[in-house]
């Protein structure tokens, strides 16, 4: 089961200040945010005050926002089953970048947790944490047209920026084919887990299901492509992206932003130091 | 399967992302100028119809009949059905590209930094192995579909297999168990993406005969299949000594009894990578036994998170 699409853009569609906030900084801060967050040490327990702090940033974030807190849920449930999934591995294994691990805990069949293998697994799950928080506030603050305007902004090229620009337009289009396939399933009693049918049916079912709209994208590609040509369209068209001039709101947000991972990186660690050099 | 952000050290995201970009340039070249026309706004409305229909899940009951795996499902990858459509691996590396920037913007699937990495394994590796897997084997006068689940398992179990080697080369899991598990999951995935991939090809080929590709294999020349044969096979024979020693350093000992001492001096930069990565435990009873509790944890959580999502 997946979140809707409607669903999504419903919070990505509402009037906040948060939602104002130009496409490009809102981008350039997930960007920043996720860099840092991988690039930190893999092995320094001091990660999660700096991980903490940018988590802690980006709830208040989402929740200046005003994003629904059952659909935050959601995301996140959505979200981190694998992340979670290798993170819970880590305390039984000894991980090749790190020497000396203490044995807190010995489970039977002769699995060893380590203090050093558990500590790891909480860093990289933080690290995992903060990036998909970082995710989930970026879709869920602008619209995906906007999002691939904005990168049109920041230099996505050409290609790509046609690419993605046609894709999201018809994202919702064949979302709701899918829904409409599913409610005239549901209406002639279809269910996939309905023990008295075969499954061999059931799958050709579902292969029909896949196959009605492979085709569909692909006359609605065609389509669409021709209707381009009519218009002119040639290989050297460009995107129109409207000029958008940054506020001051904007480079605060930024300069707050940059401020937050400058603070987390350079304060919390002269914060922890100093107490212990003394 | 996607590899979240934080898994993969920055240094060796950055390799995957230079080795994704490479093919994805080529993948959009194929699509603007090895066509007869521009086919780029196509596939971007085809590339939506693949990300909806990889939202579509399936039962896993229809592979495994087994009442615990009621709650568990899984979705078509669709690299290899691609690739056979368009009759081009280059399709594949578009179209899963595309998918996984939108899936991980809406879905938080995968991650930004290791998104290179998951364009390797589910674009490059899915499309071109699964697709070649396809041609040389339907060269070989195999039945169409047999051929086809073979290319469509093909996508998913090798890619499956470089994850599990990305994530050893990252220090983030041990070699064998990832190959195991990874191999587990794609394995049985795999069948489901093979008898779709036949279902769907089969119901494209009735109603819309013109977009599919027959008889794709007399054009693709013999060269590129073994080119790509061999391009496997060294994948597989590097692999291989990591998977068959005991130590995770085969590669060293196979090149130092090859030419001696002189290379292991040269290689050993490599080495301190991965160093004796062991699961904590007796041998081989520590190894199953983690492959066991992985294996049940990981189908608890997703039962799990599947009443969370069905309650929602």
């Amino acid at each position: 089961m997946h979140i809707s699409l409607g669903e999504i853009e419903r919070e990505a569609y509402r009037k906040t200040p948060i939602h104002g906030i130009d496409g490009r900084i809102k981008i350039l801060m997930t960007l920043a945010i996720i860099i840092y967050a991988v690039a930190l040490p893999r092995m320094d327990s001091m990660n999660f005050m700096k991980l903490g702090l940018l988590e802690i940033y980006l709830i208040v974030l989402m929740l200046s926002a005003r994003l629904g807190l059952s659909y935050i849920a959601l995301r996140f449930a959505m979200a981190l089953p694998f992340g979670f999934g290798l993170a819970v591995f880590q305390p039984f294994l000894r991980q090749p970048f790190t020497t000396g691990f203490t044995v807190i805990y010995t489970l039977p069949m002769g699995l060893e947790i380590t203090r050093e293998g558990t500590l790891f697994g909480a860093i990289v799950f933080s690290k995992f944490l903060v990036c998909i928080t970082a995710v989930i506030f970026l879709s869920s603050t602008m619209s995906l047209s906007e999002l691939v305007a904005s990168a049109r902004r920041l230099g996505l090229p050409r290609e790509l920026a046609l690419l993605f620009t046609m894709m999201v337009r018809y994202l919702f289009v064949f979302w709701n084919i899918l829904g409409r396939i599913r409610t005239a399933q549901k209406t002639r009693c279809f269910d996939i887990l309905n023990k008295n049918v075969p499954g061999r049916w059931k799958l050709t079912q579902v292969g029909y299901t896949i196959s009605s709209l492979f085709i569909r994208s692909y006359e609605q590609g065609e389509r669409t492509y021709q209707s381009m040509l009519c218009r002119g369209y040639n290989a050297d068209a460009h995107i129109y992206v409207g000029k958008k001039n940054l506020g001051i709101a904007d480079f605060f947000f930024l300069i707050l932003t940059l401020g937050i991972i400058v603070a987390a990186q350079m304060y919390i660690t002269s914060l922890i130091v100093i107490p212990l050099s003394n | 399967m996607h590899i979240p952000d934080g898994y993969i050290p920055l240094e060796q995201a950055a390799i995957y992302w230079i080795i994704a970009l490479v093919f994805i340039a080529r993948s959009v070249k194929w699509a603007r100028k090895d066509m007869n026309e521009d086919m780029l706004p196509m596939l971007a409305v085809v590339a939506a119809g693949m990300f909806v229909l990889q939202t579509i899940n399936i039962a896993a009951s229809l592979l495994i009949p087994i009442p615990i795996m009621g709650g568990v499902s899984w979705h078509v990858v669709g690299a290899a059905l691609a690739a056979i459509i368009f009759a081009s691996p280059w399709a594949a590396v578009l179209l899963i590209t595309s998918v996984l920037a939108i899936q991980f913007i809406l879905f938080g699937d995968g991650g930004l930094t290791v998104m290179g990495a998951n364009i390797l394994n589910m674009g490059i590796i899915g499309g071109f192995m699964g697709y070649y897997t396809y041609i040389g084997l339907s060269k070989l006068s195999v039945k169409r579909p047999a051929a086809m689940f073979a290319g469509a398992w093909a996508s998913m179990i090798l890619p499956a297999i470089a994850l599990a080697f990305e994530l050893w080369l990252a220090g983030t899991f041990p070699l064998k168990q990832g190959v195991v598990l990874m191999g587990i999951f794609q394995g049985v995935a795999g069948i489901g993406e093979g008898m779709i991939t036949i279902i769907v090809f089969g119901a494209i080929a009735r109603t819309k005969p013109e977009i599919v590709m027959n008889g794709a294999h007399n054009k693709v020349s013999t060269a590129k299949v073994a080119a790509a044969g061999v391009i496997a096979l060294a994948g597989i024979s590097i692999a291989a000594p990591f998977l068959a020693s005991g130590n995770p350093d085969g590669l060293q000992q196979t090149a130092s009894m090859v030419i001696k001492d002189e290379i292991s001096s040269a290689i050993s930069p490599i080495a301190p990578m991965f160093p004796g990565y062991s699961i904590a435990g007796l041998g081989k009873t520590g190894e199953i036994a983690a492959i066991v509790i992985g294996l049940a944890a990981i189908l608890v959580l997703w039962l799990g998170i599947m009443k969370i999502l069905k309650k929602a």
